[in-house]
């Protein structure tokens, strides 16, 4: 049986989740992100997973999960992705006619 | 038109379509020979609709997107649009109909409105991965849903 330190550490302990990133076309790479970070560190480490640093500016690009657009980057990984390993990043705008 | 570069064009993007349908929550499309339909419903409702992907051409020509009546999928137009607050809607008119269009770069509507026949761009803006961001785009971030029908 676990001591009480024991479970405290491993409570403690980040978990990592490996997440497949896609851009809008579809192509993919792949982050290890930490479940305690904002989603705005996953949103610029996918940036720089598909496309290399320096990154683009992850203020024109939306981060989507399950279909949804991430309004609050500033919320943890673990709130949104426990069921989504997979998101996409693209463009906040497109060209209009 | 080419039939079977079509098809083998199709097959190319196809995989790669049906996992950016699945990442961006449109859920899983069916194909029949050059025809794609998605199921899907936008933001804020449980309304569906039938999103439709002609992809006739689809070696020379974008995918022309459209909606169907939701059942039986056969009636394609106007009256089977998601109509989205902020989405740039238009019309061309196209094998003897009113095609509704989103203006926006990537769909066939846009290429072959005459403000934009003389644009030139690269093939690679109207695979079909990019056909699923433009779905879900719109679905999800044109606006707050207003209604069924253009």
């Amino acid at each position: 049986m676990e001591s009480r330190d024991q479970l405290a550490e491993v409570r403690n302990e980040a978990m990592l989740w490996p997440i497949e990133v896609a851009d809008q076309e579809g192509d993919t790479a792949n982050v290890i992100a930490n479940e305690n970070a904002p989603l705005s560190r996953l949103l610029h480490e996918g940036l720089d997973a598909l496309y290399g640093p320096p990154g683009h500016n992850a203020d024109d690009f939306d981060l989507v999960i399950a279909g949804v657009a991430v309004d609050n980057l500033g919320e943890s990984l673990i709130e949104w992705l426990r069921h989504h390993l997979e998101v996409v990043i693209t463009p906040k705008d497109v060209h209009r006619g | 038109m080419d039939a079977t570069l079509v098809q083998e064009l199709i097959d190319r993007d196809w995989a790669q379509f049906v996992a950016q349908s699945r990442r961006l929550g449109l859920g899983a499309p069916e194909r029949s020979s050059d025809r794609i339909d998605l199921v899907v419903s936008p933001t804020g409702t449980t309304d569906r609709f039938r999103a439709v992907l002609l992809c006739d051409g689809y070696d020379a020509v974008a995918p022309a997107l459209d909606f169907a009546e939701l059942e039986t999928g056969v009636e394609l137009g106007k009256p089977y649009w998601p109509r989205m607050s902020a989405a740039p809607y238009n019309e061309i008119a196209y094998a003897g109909r009113r095609l509704p269009i989103l203006c926006t770069p990537g769909t066939r509507g846009y290429h072959l409105h005459p403000s934009h026949h003389a644009e030139s761009h690269d093939k690679n803006i109207w695979r079909l991965p990019l056909q699923a961001d433009l779905i879900a785009r719109l679905l999800t971030r044109m606006g707050s849903y207003q209604g069924c029908g253009l």
